[in-house]
């Protein structure tokens, strides 16, 4: 470990200490010499055992970590991070394994709490690297900036809630077969009057630690459903999803407190999806059950979310009477170029058929992915290749624009890959200026 | 067989990029040390657990280099090293260290002049 003889001496770097796991001295170097041009100060353990002894020793801002270290593995390393409690301590995850080793170990990290910065294959993308240290980096910037700030505790979190700095933004949903957008989903954003915008990833938690989830879901209920009715003068097809998280999906009052929001902004029910989780059915399946046939008979729609990503038998599926499935985005960002993931996406897009269901991709980023999942049959398409979530007055414009366009504004993507520097372009501006009819 | 080329320079300038010449440099000559010692010690008739461990490392590290066929090579003998008869797993050693050898010629006629 002679090169790093000169750490202490040294002021230290702006973005920390970094420990560099890995048992092989090339791939550990150059790990280490990237992370010291990007501003960080490194300390590298060769071994399981020398990076247990320094992280008993003292504290680290970020590890990188080989999954295979000699006869022990990354696996024991992120189980005995979380046993030292250093769960807070984010980790990027670089390996030769195959991709469904690493998604294994992501699985397995979420379970311990430990905070993936990134699973890297190698040979080591150079720029994926940078890019996952410094992320870090950055939050690390942020939050020694704002280090005598308060964090965020239940009074600002209420205040939040009194003060409505909760609202929902709109991710486009994109009929596969027309290119028309037939709905869109409702996404909780938080704009803080004390803390500037803050992350759904930073504020879901705390709602739910403190117990607030009730409150929070029925006003983002709230701001969602005001505006459903704008989108339906635009096209009365049009169908808006909300998430429902797990822990509501056990207060059977629910289906009626909805249909209530539904009545006082004059909202059909059918306009109304309701978004679980797999994860839900977990903690009580007779409640869920029963909340979820009341939603139904209401006439409420009832998706399940993150398909693929939970741990909900198909049996529960076959006994809740969902009306649509959303394929996770883990499963279609992949299912162009991963045989395993095209399968899962075929195999869900066979078993929401057999039970019905009508079927959205989420996660639609790339042309070759649309294509494919055209070519699959699947109904519905959600995704940055459309549009990401987007503020209720520009997704109102951006449906008006789809709309006056005709629906074949995305005929350049149906038609495949003829036009990819159009799609490249975010819609929907830059589509108003080349209208897409040329193309079809 | 469809293999890719021994060497991609466009891998290994990439790399040089990101580190510098000097950096680069260094750590190539420790990989083809490294592995120069390692050869001996690939043994078809020994363990075939630390066997697979040394072709999975020798998989990642030669592709950062862009030494292709010696990381196809390598992860050829990874996903044989613990089921492949006796004569299969020495046949896939060999063309691993055939593949080396070419990355040491490689590197003294191209990579390794403009040190100095």
């Amino acid at each position: 470990m002679s090169m790093n003889d000169g750490l202490n001496a040294r002021a230290p770097s702006a973005n920390g200490t970094l420990l560099v796991v890995d048992d092989d001295f090339v791939q550990r170097t150059i790990v280490q010499k990237l992370a010291e041009k990007a501003g960080f100060d490194t300390v590298v353990a060769s071994s399981f055992e020398q990076a247990a002894a320094l992280l008993a020793a003292r504290r680290f801002e970020l590890m990188t970590l080989d999954l295979s270290l000699g006869e022990r593995d990354g696996v024991e390393m992120l189980r005995l991070i979380a046993r030292l409690g250093l769960t807070a301590m984010p980790v990027v995850v670089i390996s030769a394994c195959e991709e469904r080793i690493l998604n294994s170990t992501r699985r397995i990290a979420e379970t311990l709490g430990i905070s993936l910065k990134a699973c890297l294959a190698k040979p080591l993308d150079f720029g994926r690297l940078r890019e996952a240290l410094t992320e870090r980096s950055q939050a690390h910037v942020r939050a020694a900036d704002s280090a005598p700030k308060p964090s965020i505790g239940r009074e600002a979190l209420q205040a939040a809630l009194d003060g409505r700095e909760f609202y929902a933004e709109y991710q486009p949903k994109i009929d596969l077969r027309t290119g028309a957008m037939i709905g869109a989903e409702a996404l909780a954003r938080w704009r803080s009057a004390q803390f500037g915008r803050v992350a759904p990833s930073v504020f879901i938690p705390l709602v739910e630690k403190f117990g607030m989830m009730s409150a929070f879901t029925g006003l983002i209920l709230e701001s969602a459903i005001s505006h459903a009715r704008d989108f339906i003068a635009i096209d009365p097809r049009f169908t808006l999803a909300v998430n429902v998280p797990g822990v509501l999906m056990d207060d059977l009052t629910l289906p009626d407190r909805i249909e209530e929001i539904l009545r006082a902004h004059g909202v059909a029910p059918h306009a109304l999806v309701i978004e679980v989780t797999e994860d839900f059915a977990m903690s009580n399946v007779n409640r869920a059950l029963d909340i979820l046939v009341r939603l139904r008979i209401k006439g409420i729609g009832a998706a399940i979310d993150d398909f693929g990503t939970g741990y909900s038998s198909l049996a529960a599926l076959a006994r809740m009477p969902f009306s649509e499935l959303k394929i996770d985005q883990s499963f279609v960002r992949r299912c162009n170029d991963d045989p395993d993931m095209l399968k899962i996406v075929e195999a869900s897009i066979g078993l929401a058929r057999a039970f019905g269901m009508k079927v959205v991709a989420e996660g639609v980023s790339s042309l070759p992915v649309l294509a494919k999942l055209v070519s699959l049959g699947c109904d519905i398409g959600q995704g940055y290749l459309f549009s990401p979530s987007l503020p209720a007055e520009r997704a109102l414009a951006w449906m008006r624009d789809l709309d006056s366009a005709g629906a074949d504004r995305f005929a350049f993507a149906f038609a495949g890959d003829r036009d990819r520097a159009h799609a490249r372009r975010a819609p929907p501006s830059a589509h108003r200026e080349t209208p897409p009819a040329a193309q079809a | 067989m469809n293999e890719p080329p021994d060497f991609d320079p466009g891998v290994f300038e990439t790399l040089r990029e990101e580190l510098g010449h000097e950096d680069t440099i260094e750590v190539l000559k420790r990989f083809l040390d490294d592995t120069t010692a390692l050869v001996p010690e690939l043994d078809a008739a020994g363990s075939r657990s630390a066997l697979r461990r040394h072709a999975h490392v020798l998989k990642g590290t030669s592709a950062t280099f862009g030494f292709m066929r010696l990381a196809t090579r390598a992860r050829a003998l990874e996903s044989v090293a613990e089921t492949a008869g006796e004569d299969d797993l020495r046949a896939s050693l060999a063309e691993v260290v055939s593949a080396f050898d070419e990355c040491v010629r490689i590197a003294d006629r191209r990579l390794l002049q403009e040190e100095g």
